[in-house]
């Protein structure tokens, strides 16, 4: 009994093929492994375990905050101000554990998903309580929120020696031997897992499919339609504060100018391409999570060939447009295939 | 169904009136819903029949009236509510939500938990014991999305059940199905009217209704004009009840002139799924009517001819040459104009002002070096301002705050600065009130007189039998009858929109 069994049910009494075939997040994993066979071939350097570790380091921020995204744009929303929330609560974390060490990593993270709820909450009203076009309404606390970045730090930056060292440790040691997979992951995969079990068997999550699948349906069926947009909201605040912590763990020093900036396209690019339809009503994590990783593998990719970092923007850009096109295509062709 | 009689009523309404923007459509409409028992109700398109099912599952709210269950009065005022009561309403269209299972559609938001976790297992094999109870053959965990629109309705009608629905209210819901869905939900109606249920079944199918109804409510223009048991009436009175209104003072057309050649001809137009094999021409000067009832592929045919959505067979001639119309663009090349039904949507810019909505379709004509004189426009625009008598304050007043009557005459203008040849008229007169229509009707008379050849889709029977000189039937997708002038009657019209064949002879 999976999330798959939920999406693409029906399936139980049909041959294997079909059913392989039927899985929403095929067509991206044979692009992931596009890339990574076509990279291992011009590249063998790629296959290593410094690859490997880059990709693990690149890819919890963007997974924690891609989490509350989905559920945001299943309800046929969507946030682009995740970007300034990861910033005002690195910030803030990031200060608060300068000042303040004694309250350790776990108050650290305290602080940083508290700020995160409350933007989250801000957005959530403007939304689901004033019925702002949630683009409208997430812009312009794009903007609002950066401002306050600057305004709480005084334009000044937090450096890594002003933070407490077992903050940085998040980003270099693990539970397992070798220290191959560092505390950060475990982080995003626990992050993954609970998004997984609450979209997944909680009448809540459940309705979060069902506000965005037919929204006048699910009003006239009785169910709480501003609620549900309005906690998606919420849990990506929420999420996109963790994400703060996780930044400031891994990056040598937090300044307002950069910290979370630009992180909204990334965000919204690995929930198109896991599969999230932007129409509403469909997405899962597993597919979001393949997101993820399928742009932090071309991130890594891209470095290890060695492309200038202008064009490594632009290829980028590129690859995503195309992963979003192919994966529809491929997707469609396969049901047609398997009817 | 053999002890209905003395059974008190589930559900009744009694007094009810209610009015859209104004229009009357329900008149002290009553009605009584009994357990174990099937209630038809029938009317012409408009008579009220949705609406009233609509009070009684809690969509509108009655200006007055009152509602019993179980025989206290009780306020409905949504849905919800409703369902509270055990009353559902079916829709045509199913309120699904295509991304979810069968059962999840049936259960959202009651799901069965086991330690707050939804239990997917017993939900499973619950909506599999409902579906089973209904004698319905569907997977509890197929994706709702990819059923067809009857398999749909089941799964609404489940859900219905499963909150202990008594009162269920189905709103043409045989309208898209096939005959052998048709005959399923039947079955499954009879069902449940044995298990001591109330169904409400509105239908513009006679012979349906006539099939699976124990009672016959009809309707005409929002009042109750017959309620009968089927048994002691036939298919002949329930059409005359529909139909049998005095003709209103309608505009009379003189209609001595000599329609000329041929302007537009359709030759066996279809459309996948919406109408197949269309045939007809309109001359130079002639009114023809297009009546059927709603939903009969009339819009659909209209749409093609305009290029909005293409015929996918068939051919369009215009004075006698084949041509191809992929566009509205094309359309207006070739002399053809549209006024759509839905003024809203599809007739008028709403946040625009008067004459900048009127100018639209001539635009090219009203611009210098790509720039618009809006002098010019203006003057355009006040010529049909005072033709066509729009009482507005001025020209730049935007038209969403024009009457509905006026907005209507300004689409028309819209049209008549284009100098069409052809014109097709969609629902001319739906919704503006009676002074209005009059305008209207003298409009398309003036404009026929001068040349134009006119095809006019309409519901409204006296309507059609006043303006035009040959009268189109169209029923689910095909021509069924044509009528000239002369041998038109109201009967002969509904009985061929709604495939009687017509026995009871023209009054």
């Amino acid at each position: 009994m999976t999330i798959l069994d939920h999406r693409a049910p029906n399936t139980a009494a049909q041959p294997p093929i079909r059913r392989v075939l039927a899985v929403r997040e095929l067509p991206i994993l044979l692009i992931l492994a596009a890339i990574i066979i076509a990279t291992g071939i011009a590249q063998p350097r790629f296959f290593s375990a410094s690859s490997l570790r880059s990709i693990l380091l690149w890819i919890p921020l963007l997974t924690v905050v891609a989490m509350g995204q989905m559920m945001v744009i299943i309800t046929r929303g969507i946030d682009v101000s995740v970007g300034s929330m990861i910033g005002l609560s690195g910030m803030i974390v990031a200060m608060a554990l300068r000042d303040y060490p004694g309250i350790g990593v776990a108050g650290g993270a305290v602080v940083g998903m508290g700020v995160g709820a409350a933007l989250g909450t801000f957005n959530g009203l403007l939304v689901a309580a004033l019925d702002i076009p949630p683009i409208v309404a997430t812009l312009g606390t794009l903007g609002m929120y950066r401002g306050l970045v600057f305004i709480v730090s005084g334009g000044r930056q937090v450096y890594a020696y002003e933070l407490p060292d077992s903050l940085q440790r998040l980003s270099i040691s693990g539970p397992f031997a070798q220290q191959v997979v560092p505390w950060v992951v475990i982080v995003a995969v626990v992050a993954a897992v609970a998004t997984y079990a609450f979209l997944g068997f909680a009448r809540t999550g459940r309705n979060i499919y069902a506000v965005g699948g037919n929204p006048p349906a699910a009003a006239l069926r009785g169910l709480p339609v501003r609620r549900v947009a309005f906690l998606a909201y919420l849990l990506t605040g929420t999420a996109a504060g963790l994400a703060g912590v996780l930044y400031c763990s891994r990056f040598p020093s937090v300044n307002p100018a950069e910290v979370g900036v630009g992180y909204e396209l990334l965000v919204i690019a690995a929930v198109v391409i896991g599969g999230t339809s932007v129409f509403g009503g469909s997405g899962s994590v597993v597919g979001v999570f393949l997101g993820c990783l399928l742009l932090g593998t071309i991130n890594v990719a891209l470095s290890v060939l060695h492309i200038p970092d202008a064009w490594q923007k632009t290829i980028y850009g590129l690859i995503i447009l195309i992963a979003v096109i192919v994966d529809d295509l491929v997707w469609r062709r396969l049901q047609h295939f398997g009817r | 169904m053999n002890n209905s009689a003395d059974k008190s009523p589930l559900t009744s309404a009694s007094g009810l009136w209610m009015d859209f923007g104004g229009v009357d459509v329900l008149k002290d409409a009553a009605i009584e819903l009994r357990g174990g028992e099937i209630h038809g109700i029938v009317g012409e398109n408009g008579a009220g029949k949705s609406t009233l099912a609509r009070i009684i599952g809690g969509v509108h709210v009655p200006r007055a009236g009152v509602i019993r269950v179980d025989g206290r009065p009780v306020h409905i005022p949504s849905p919800r509510a409703a369902m509270a009561m055990g009353i559902a309403l079916i829709h045509q269209e199913p309120l699904i939500f295509p991304e979810l299972s069968v059962a999840e559609n049936i259960f959202i938001g009651r799901q069965p938990t086991h330690r707050g976790a939804v239990d997917w297992r017993r939900m499973f094999s619950e909506a599999a014991a409902i579906l089973a109870s209904l004698g319905v053959h569907l997977s509890p965990r197929a994706r709702v999305g990819g059923l067809s629109i009857a398999d749909q309705q089941m799964v609404e009608m489940a859900a219905a059940l499963s909150q202990q629905a008594r009162v269920l209210l189905m709103d043409e819901t045989t309208a898209a199905l096939t005959p052998t869905e048709v005959e399923r939900l039947f079955g499954i109606m009879r069902r449940l009217r044995d298990h001591g249920r109330a169904l409400a079944f509105i239908s513009h199918r006679l012979e349906e209704v006539f099939a699976i109804c124990d009672r016959i409510t009809v309707l005409r223009d929002g009042a109750v004009v017959g309620q009968l048991p089927t048994k002691e009436t036939s298919i002949d009175q329930v059409l005359k009840l529909m139909v049998g209104r005095p003709m209103e003072a309608m505009f009379a057309r003189d209609v001595k002139h000599k329609p000329g050649q041929v302007l537009l001809e359709v030759r066996k137009l279809s459309r996948r799924g919406r109408f197949q094999d269309v045939s007809f021409d309109v001359r130079a000067g002639e009114i023809v009517a297009l009546a059927g009832l709603v939903g009969a592929g009339r819009t659909d045919v209209a749409r093609a001819i305009f290029g909005v959505e293409p015929a996918d067979g068939g051919q369009v001639l215009i004075d006698g040459r084949p041509v191809r119309i992929r566009s509205p663009r094309d359309a207006m090349a070739h002399g053809l104009a549209l006024v759509p039904e839905d003024r809203q949507h599809h007739g008028l810019l709403m946040p625009l002002n008067v004459w900048q909505n009127a100018t639209l379709p001539v635009i090219g004509r009203l611009c210098s070096f790509g720039w618009l004189r809006n002098g010019a426009a203006r003057s355009a625009t006040a010529q049909y301002v005072h033709r066509l008598g729009i009482r507005l304050r001025h020209l730049e007043q935007p038209v969403r705050k024009l009457s509905g009557g006026n907005q209507q005459k300004l689409v028309l203008s819209k049209w008549l600065l284009s100098r069409p040849r052809i014109m097709i008229l969609d629902e001319p007169t739906r919704g503006i009130d009676v002074g209005a229509k009059a305008e209207v009707h003298r409009l398309i008379a003036e404009l026929a007189a001068a040349g134009v050849g006119i095809l006019m889709i309409s519901s409204e029977l006296p309507e059609v039998l006043a303006m035009s000189d040959r009268i189109l039937v169209m029923r689910e997708g095909r021509l069924t009858a044509q009528f000239a002038r002369a041998e038109a009657t109201a009967q002969r019209i509904i009985a061929a929109a709604t495939g009687q064949v017509c026995t009871a002879g023209a009054p």
